[in-house]
C-alpha cells in the first residue's frame, strides 16, 4: 500500500534532518517549551494578579476607560502618546484592561472596572510577560529576536518535511509504540508517534510561527516592491487605514455609538478590543474588533475615522482569502479559537513538540552509543540544556515579584548552573535526576510564593487551577526522580557493566 | 441535534476512525481486510470532519476534527504500548543517516544554501507571485508572504538532504533568479 522509497534517499534526508535538528535543537526546545506555557498567558496574568473585576464590560465602560487612559498615560517630555486601547473578552478573558503605547516605546496597562470603566490598579504580570517575550523574542532585542524565532519556525517546518520523508514507515507504523530494551528504539517510537499524530499541529504552529515571526520582513519587502517603495500605502494595504500626522486636537468619537454601529454592520456582539492611534487628534483612526466564534479569525475588525465615520472592515471573517488567512494566523498559532478545549490541546501538543525535540537529540546520541562512538559530554550538555531550560522557564517567577529585571539573569543562571552540574556529575542518568529534582522544587516554590503573596485569592478560581497545574507538574518531576532512581538500581543490580542511559 | 451533541458525535467518530485504522494495521497478513478497514477508517475520519463542521462551522470544524483524530490516534497507540525487551530490527542499517565526511567548506556552503540562498529564492518566487498573480491586492501580499516560509522550509529540507550540493545550489539560484526576473518584467 505504501510506495517503496529508496534507502539512499532516506539516508540522505535523514542526514539533513539530523544536521538541522541538532543545529537548532536548543533554541527549538526553548521556543517550544515557552510557547507551550504561553498558551495559558491570560491565565498566568490572573495567577500573578488575582482579584480583578470580572464580567463583560458595558459599552460605556469602554469609552470611559479610553478617556481616562488618554488623560492619565504618563508621557515623558519629547515623547508622544501613540495609541490607547481597551482589551476585553477573548483578548483578556475574565478581566478588562486599558493600555497605552508611546512613540518612544513606553507602554503600560491598568485594570478596568467593567461597570464604570474607571481605571483601577496597574496591571502587573512580569512573569507572564517574561514567558511570552521568551517565546516571541527569546529575550533578544526587537526586531532581531522575533526574526530569529521566525527563522526557527522555518527550521521546524523544514524538520517536519524532512522528518516525514526520512521515516518511510512513519505512517505505516503509526500505532507502533514499544517500551523496554533498546533506548534508541524507545525514543524513536515516542519521537515518531508524537510527530505523526500531532502532524497537523506541528505543521500549523511552525508555519504560522514562521509567518508571524518574519511577516514584518517578508510581507514588508513584498509590499514595498509591489507599491514602488510607498511604505504607507503598503502598510495600509495589509494592516488597514493608518492614523495620519495631523495633530490638531479633536475629541474622541462616541465609543458606545460606534460599538452599536459595528454590531449592526456585522451581527456580532462581544468587543475584543478597541484601539485608537494618535488618540485625541484630527489624524486619529479607531479600530474596533467584534468577536466571532464560527471563524478561525478572532473576529471582524472595523475602522472608523476621526469624526466617527465608518472607513472599512478588515474582511477577517467574510473577506477575501488573503484577509481571512492573515486574520487566522495568530489564533491558529496561539490556540485561541473554539474555547478552552483547544487551549488544553495546544498545551498538550506543545508538550509533544518539546518532547519531539528532546527525543530527537537523544536518538542521535543513542545511535552514536550503539555505533561505539558515545559522546558522554554532549549527552550531559543536552540533559543540562533541556532541564536547565525548563528550570529557567519557571524559576523567574520566584524573583519577578521583586523586580522584572531578574527574569533574564535567572534564565541564564539556571542554564549555566545546569551546565555546571554536568561538569560535576559525570553520570548522565544521575544528572537528569538531579535536575528533575531541582525543577520539582522550583515548581513547589512557585506555588508557595504565589500563595504567600496573594493569600486566599491564590486558592480560588483561575489562580487555583494554575497552582494545581503547577502541583501536578511538580509531582510528575519529583515522582519521576524516584521512579528513575529505582530503575537505575534495578539496572545496576541486573548488569553492573551496563552503560548509563543517554537521557531520561 | 444541537452543537454540543454533534461535537461529542465527532469525537466518537474520531475514536472510531483511529480504532479502524489500528485494526487495519493489525491485519497486515490479510491485505483485503486491511484495505477495507483502512478505507472505512478514512471515511469515518471524513464523517468526523463533516460532523464537526456542522457543529461549529467549516473553518474551525475541520481543525477540531484533525485535533480529535490526533488525540484518538495517540491514545490508542499509547494504550497498546508493547512492554518487552525491544531488539534492533535486522534492516535497521537503512535508518542510519548517510555519512558525508567533515569538510568545513561543504558545511559552510550547505549552511549558506539552506539559510540565506533558500530564503532569497523563496522571496524571489513570492515576489513573482505577488506582482503577477491575478488576485486582489491583499490576497497577493498575504498569500505571497505565506509562500516564503513554505518555500524556504522546503528549500532548506532539500538542500540539507541532497548529497549533490552543487545541483541544489544551481536549482536554488535558478529558481530565485527566475522569480525575481518574472516579478521585475
Amino acid at each position: 500500500m505504501f510506495p517503496k522509497i529508496p534507502a539512499g534517499f532516506v539516508k540522505a534526508v535523514l542526514a539533513g534532518h539530523s544536521a538541522l535538528g541538532l543545529f537548532f535543537a536548543g533554541l527549538i526546545y526553548l521556543v517550544c517549551l515557552s510557547g507551550t506555557l504561553a498558551v495559558f498567558h491570560t491565565e498566568t496574568i490572573q495567577w500573578e494578579q488575582p482579584g480583578a473585576p470580572t464580567g463583560r464590560p458595558t459599552d460605556a465602560a469602554f469609552g470611559v476607560a479610553i478617556a481616562q487612559m488618554t488623560e492619565q498615560a504618563p508621557v515623558a517630555d519629547g515623547d508622544e502618546l501613540h495609541s490607547v486601547s481597551v482589551f476585553a473578552h477573548r483578548l483578556q478573558p475574565d478581566r478588562t484592561t486599558a493600555h497605552y503605547f508611546t512613540d518612544g516605546g513606553a507602554f503600560g496597562a491598568h485594570i478596568v472596572d467593567t461597570q464604570t470603566g474607571a481605571l483601577l490598579e496597574e496591571e502587573h504580570a512580569p512573569f507572564a510577560e517574561y514567558l511570552s517575550n521568551l517565546h516571541i523574542y527569546l529575550r533578544l532585542p526587537a526586531p532581531w529576536g522575533i526574526y530569529l524565532v521566525g527563522l526557527i519556525g522555518i527550521a521546524m517546518l523544514s524538520l517536519v518535511v524532512s522528518g516525514i520523508l526520512s521515516h518511510p514507515r512513519i505512517f505505516r507504523d503509526a500505532f507502533h509504540f514499544r517500551r523496554g530494551g533498546s533506548r534508541r528504539l524507545q525514543e524513536a517510537d515516542l519521537h515518531n508517534r508524537l510527530s505523526v499524530w500531532a502532524l497537523p499541529f506541528h505543521l500549523t504552529v511552525s508555519f504560522t510561527g514562521a509567518f508571524l515571526g518574519l511577516s514584518f520582513f517578508t510581507v514588508g519587502i513584498l509590499a514595498f516592491v509591489a507599491y514602488d517603495g510607498d511604505q504607507d500605502k503598503a502598510i495600509a494595504a495589509v494592516l488597514g487605514p493608518q492614523a495620519t500626522e495631523d495633530h490638531t486636537p479633536k475629541a474622541v468619537p462616541d465609543i458606545p455609538a460606534l460599538i452599536a454601529d459595528a454590531r449592526e454592520r456585522t451581527g456580532l456582539q462581544d468587543v475584543n478590543y478597541i484601539s485608537i492611534d494618535h488618540v485625541g487628534t484630527q489624524g486619529q483612526v479607531l479600530a474596533l474588533e467584534l468577536d466571532s466564534t464560527d471563524d478561525l479569525a478572532r473576529g471582524e475588525l472595523l475602522y472608523y475615522g476621526a469624526d466617527g465615520q465608518f472607513l472599512e472592515d478588515s474582511g477577517a471573517t467574510d473577506g477575501s482569502l488573503g484577509a481571512q488567512t492573515f486574520a487566522a494566523m495568530a489564533p491558529l498559532h496561539f490556540g485561541t479559537f473554539s474555547g478552552h478545549f483547544v487551549k488544553f490541546v495546544w498545551f498538550a501538543f506543545g508538550v509533544a513538540s518539546t518532547l519531539v525535540t528532546a527525543t530527537g537529540v537523544s536518538i542521535w546520541m543513542a545511535r552514536r552509543r550503539e555505533q561505539g562512538r558515545p559522546a558522554p559530554l554532549w549527552e550531559r550538555v543536552w540533559i543540562s540544556l533541556a532541564w536547565g531550560g525548563a528550570i529557567g522557564c519557571f524559576a523567574p517567577a520566584l524573583f519577578t515579584p521583586i523586580s522584572a529585571a531578574f527574569a533574564t539573569p535567572v534564565l541564564l543562571l539556571s542554564i549555566l548552573a545546569a551546565l555546571g552540574a554536568a561538569w560535576v556529575v559525570r553520570d548522565s542518568a544521575r544528572l537528569a535526576r538531579l535536575l528533575r529534582f531541582a525543577l520539582g522544587l522550583v515548581l513547589v516554590a512557585m506555588i508557595a510564593v504565589n500563595v504567600a503573596i496573594n493569600g486566599a485569592a491564590a486558592l480560588a478560581g483561575v489562580p487555583l487551577l494554575v497552582n494545581l497545574g503547577l502541583a501536578v507538574m511538580a509531582a510528575l518531576a519529583l515522582s519521576s526522580v524516584v521512579w528513575y532512581a529505582k530503575e537505575a538500581r534495578t539496572r545496576g543490580a541486573g548488569h553492573q557493566s551496563a552503560a548509563p542511559a543517554p537521557a531520561e | 441535534m444541537n452543537a454540543a451533541m454533534l461535537v461529542v458525535l465527532a469525537a466518537i467518530l474520531a475514536a472510531g476512525a483511529a480504532l479502524m485504522l489500528r485494526l487495519a494495521w493489525k491485519r497486515r497478513e490479510n491485505p483485503r481486510d486491511q484495505l477495507a478497514l483502512t478505507l472505512l477508517g478514512w471515511l469515518t475520519a471524513l464523517a468526523c470532519a463533516v460532523t464537526s463542521s456542522l457543529a461549529i462551522g467549516a473553518e474551525t470544524g475541520v481543525v477540531v476534527a484533525l485535533i480529535l483524530f490526533g488525540i484518538a490516534g495517540l491514545v490508542i497507540a499509547f494504550a497498546n504500548a508493547r512492554w518487552r525487551n525491544v531488539r534492533l530490527p535486522r534492516d535497521d542499517i537503512a535508518l542510519a543517516p548517510s555519512q558525508r565526511g567533515a569538510r568545513i567548506w561543504r558545511g559552510v556552503f550547505r549552511f549558506m544554501l539552506a539559510g540565506p540562498i533558500s530564503g532569497a529564492a523563496a522571496i524571489g518566487v513570492a515576489l513573482a507571485f505577488t506582482l503577477k498573480a491575478p488576485l486582489g491586492e491583499v490576497d497577493k501580499l498575504i498569500l505571497g508572504g505565506s509562500l516564503v516560509p513554505l518555500l524556504w522550509g522546503a528549500g532548506m529540507a532539500w538542500t540539507l538532504a541532497d548529497d549533490r550540493i552543487l545541483r541544489a545550489a544551481a536549482a536554488l539560484l535558478a529558481t530565485g533568479a527566475a522569480g525575481f526576473a518574472i516579478g521585475v518584467i
